[in-house]
């Protein structure tokens, strides 16, 4: 039995990693991607030409992480449970697939999020993806979307990206950012507190201006056009709660579009292990995007803590100056987290996006599912996301409804006039990832410390 | 696209002539007859259509698994009825008559599984029993070392959801309602003790003629609240979900076990392979039975049992991927079979419900008797042996 596991390699997993072990703590990090590093500090793929356009990979405060915990790269986490004093994950190989067993006294979940994705007529079109995947794309492998790229949707990921493109030598079209210029003065205001994210900022705005890329708030990419790929994105003027305004639409040409509205905490695993007892299991703590979307420096705040906090359930004592750290890093977590509530007030998407699609467009791509389905639904009196996708199959697919979920519960919401809350997610999975029945049909062993991990 | 105007669900009504208690398969195909044949309805659930078990299991119509007796009878009618809803609604629930496949794997399965399919096809059920290159022409892709299997070609399959909501649509075309959100509570009674209205969270709702206790893994609370309690506990059983694949089965496939598992008296965790495709091309595999109250959290090693169990049958399915689990629980009376109809202790009331592992297939037959009994009609079919006085001071496990 491991003494912590840390699920996750992001930020929050990192520091929750770091501190643990710099209490005393044996630790083992489980991601399913290749390397450290998450979303955030994406590292060039095993064996990607470390091209000139790749991300630096991890901080300086990391660099000995690999060296000190144990790190068990490529491995996905399915299902967790605990018993006792034990919790128990059940792990698939992300490379051949074999199935595995660890178990810890303690366990950091620090899953992430995925993104928000809102459909909109042309979305799937080739061409078109989110802000995230663009910029795996450009981290991980060196590549770019497009030449002429556009970046839409709402929320601060959209200037590093776009940032990121420009550097990387696409010509960004545009940044088009749904919350009105009356929103983002306010946003600018609260960051008169914060000096490092708002020298990020400025850094990102200060490259974009040098390339003359437009910002174009109160406004959104409405729909995609453009024969097998997409060639044109239409970009109408919106209200605050995303309806389009009438008139003034405009064509743009593109060869590429990415769109992101924010991001949405992973909890199947949190799910899996708060829904037989309604609680937490005493030894399983959260930290990062799964507490609420705060970006990296909340995540890594919160992982120091989380891994703090499993370390004195597993009766590290920290020393004074230990506590002293902890209770300064609890004031910059609640500094850091008051910014962070601020800009999910400022970006949160209204429901007004709807009124964007047509009855044909796609919301499931798994199962070619409409929106006139899950409007039809809707009208007929399914008001949860559960009893809709029982019906339209939307969310039934490959994905799970990972990419569409979260559209489908806004979308009702939106529809209904429900709370989003009362919609309910698609997020309790009892598998957390699809992995081969021959892998769900036999126990697995216990992974064995210092085994080859890949 | 403009925005719609909020979801549709009806006002309870001051009062109902019927009042139907859960929206599941089965008071929605009751409410449905009834409403059909001029009745006023009123279906009230606590959550909404479909909320329950009619959401959480699969939706084989099977006569293959009923034992010879009133149990294979009804199934019998009830599939018979199924088929006469004709071709129009068949397309909209994914109704598809594909057949089911019952496999033997020893010797000694194998003669017991003749013996009693000889008894169900004198009963009337058409049943082929299949050996050797006949029956992997059938099933390519079945573990060669079972011993042989009987194909019944009458058992069908629905998506129980999309069936639900034809109904709802049915009720509503006929001028019945469709309440969610509306929970029993309690039951108001008159002077004589006789009930006359039910107490939901959405209000008061008068009874005219009758109750309709289709509350299904819930009866048993339900029951007790109309005072004529009945034994009716929840029967967990999981269900596992692969990623769409070609075609592994066109039919309904699972080995003799089942029938034991199904049938037994008091069988704790047990789990029989149970294999089939859906129309939107994925695999259900199934199937489980515990008693463990209302636990919503899936049990890992029956996930693993189900999984091994039709990769036995199967062998193939080892390289398929898993998307999905989920579990649901099947109302269950102590000797497996439904309760339906009058009750003595409560005059107005009529049970529909213990269906277990079989509530869709056997919903028509169950709304057909029901209806007969609200209206006074002649019993088109026979439901004596369902009656609930044969669990006299029986309690719910
Ligand atoms: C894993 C599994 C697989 C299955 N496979 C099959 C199959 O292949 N074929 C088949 O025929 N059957 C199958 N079944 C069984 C079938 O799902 C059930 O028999 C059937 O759904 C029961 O329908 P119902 O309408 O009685 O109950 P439900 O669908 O559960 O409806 C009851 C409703 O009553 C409501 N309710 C309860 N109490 C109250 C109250 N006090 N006030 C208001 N509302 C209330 C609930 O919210 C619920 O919606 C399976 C079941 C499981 C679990």
């Amino acid at each position: 039995m491991r003494e912590l596991v840390v699920v996750g390699g992001g930020p929050a997993g990192m520091a929750a990693a770091a501190a643990a072990a710099r209490l005393g703590v044996d630790v083992t990090i489980v991601d399913a991607a290749e390397r450290l590093g998450g979303q955030y500090y994406r590292q060039p793929r095993v064996g990607a030409a470390p091209g000139r356009r790749a991300a630096h990979g991890l901080p300086a405060r990391y660099s000995r992480l690999e060296a000190e915990v144990e790190v068990l790269a490529g491995w996905g986490v399915w299902r967790a449970e605990a018993e006792g004093r034990q919790v128990t994950l059940q792990l698939v190989s992300q490379q051949d697939e074999r199935p595995a067993r660890l178990s810890a006294a303690a366990v950091v979940l620090a899953p992430g999020a995925t993104e928000l994705a809102l459909p909109f007529p042309g979305w799937d079109l080739p061409g078109v993806t989110t802000a995230g995947a663009a910029q795996a794309l450009l981290k991980g492998q060196g590549q770019l979307l497009g030449r002429r790229v556009l970046v839409g949707g709402s929320g601060p990921f959209l200037l590093p990206v776009a940032a990121a493109l420009a550097r990387g030598g696409a010509t960004v079209v545009a940044v088009v950012e749904a919350a009105p210029p009356r929103r983002l003065a306010g946003v600018a205001a609260s960051l008169a507190g914060h000096p490092g994210t708002l020298a990020q900022a400025l850094g990102y705005l200060g490259t974009l201006a040098r390339r003359r890329v437009p910002l174009l708030p109160g406004s959104a990419v409405v729909a995609c056009e453009g024969e097998g790929r997409v060639e044109r994105a239409v970009i109408a003027e919106v209200d605050q709660g995303l309806s389009a305004r009438a008139g003034g639409r405009r064509l743009v040409p593109v060869d590429a579009v990415c769109v992101s509205f924010g991001f949405v905490p992973r909890l199947e695993l949190v799910r899996q292990l708060v829904e037989p007892k309604g609680e937490l299991p005493a030894g399983v703590f959260l930290a990062g995007e799964v507490t609420g979307v705060g970006g990296a420096k909340v995540a890594e705040h919160e992982g120091a803590l989380a891994g703090a906090a499993a370390a004195a359930h597993l009766g590290h004592r920290p020393s004074r100056r230990e506590e002293r750290a902890a209770r300064l890093l609890r004031l910059r977590l609640r500094h850091a987290e008051r910014l962070a509530a601020t800009l999910r007030r400022a970006f949160a998407p209204g429901g007004g996006w709807t009124g964007w699609l047509e009855p044909e467009t796609l919301v499931c791509r798994c199962e070619d599912v409409p929106f006139s389905a899950l409007a039809e639904a809707v009208a007929e009196g399914a008001t949860t996301a559960r009893a809709v996708r029982g019906v339209t199959r939307c969310g039934m697919g490959y994905c799970q409804g990972r990419t569409c979920g979260p559209a489908l519960q806004l979308a009702i919401a939106s529809l209904s006039g429900a709370d989003p809350e009362e919609v309910g997610d698609l997020q309790s999975r009892p598998v957390a990832l699809p992995l081969p029945l021959g892998a769900v049909a036999v126990e697995p062993p216990e992974l064995a410390p210092g085994a080859p991990h890949r | 696209m403009s925005a719609a105007t909020g979801p549709r669900t009806d006002d309870l009504p001051a009062s109902a002539q019927v009042v139907i208690v859960g929206a599941g398969i089965i008071g929605c195909f009751v409410g449905a007859e009834l409403a059909r044949a001029g009745a006023e309805v009123c279906v009230v659930d606590r959550a909404g259509p479909a909320a329950g078990s009619s959401s959480s299991g699969e939706g084989n119509l099977l006569a293959s698994d009923k034992l010879p007796g009133p149990d294979l009878a009804f199934a019998l009618e009830s599939l018979s009825r199924w088929r006469r809803l004709g071709e129009e609604l068949f397309a909209r629930i994914e109704y598809r008559e594909k057949g089911g496949l019952v496999v033997a794997r020893t010797e000694q399965d194998w003669q017991a599984l003749s013996e009693l399919a000889e008894r169900q096809r004198r009963q009337g059920l058409e049943a082929r029993p299949l050996e050797g290159e006949e029956l992997w022409a059938l099933e390519p892709l079945l573990d060669r070392s079972v011993r042989g299997a009987y194909f019944y070609p009458g058992d069908a399959q629905v998506q129980p959801m999309l069936a639900v909501r034809a109904l709802v649509a049915a009720i509503r075309r006929h001028g019945g309602r469709v309440v969610a959100g509306a929970e029993v509570r309690a039951a108001e009674r008159g002077r004589g003790g006789e009930l006359t209205a039910l107490l939901t969270t959405r209000g008061r709702v008068a009874v005219g003629t009758h109750v309709v206790n289709a509350a299904g893994a819930w009866a048993g609370a339900l029951s007790g609240l109309l005072g004529c309690p009945i034994p009716v506990s929840p029967r967990r059983g999981h269900v596992l979900v692969t990623e769409p694949v070609g075609s592994v089965t066109e039919h309904k496939v699972y080995e003799s076990g089942y029938l034991g598992s199904v049938h037994d008296g008091d069988g704790e965790g047990s789990v029989s392979a149970v294999v089939e495709s859906t129309a939107a091309g994925t695999m259900l595999l199934g199937s489980s039975r515990e008693f463990v109250g209302f636990e919503r959290s899936p049990s890992l090693p029956v996930m693993r049992a189900i999984a091994a169990r039709a990769i036995a049958l199967f062998p193939g399915l080892a390289g398929v991927r898993l998307m999905r689990g989920y579990v649901g629980f099947r109302p269950a009376t102590p000797d497996r079979l439904p309760v339906l109809g009058a009750d003595e202790r409560a005059p107005s009331v009529l049970h529909a419900t213990g269906h277990e592992g079989a509530g869709v297939g056997l919903a028509p037959a169950t709304a057909a008797a029901i209806a007969d009994l609200v209206l006074g009609r002649a019993p088109g079919v026979d439901v004596g042996a369902f009656s609930a006085a044969r669990f006299a001071g029986q309690a719910a496990r």
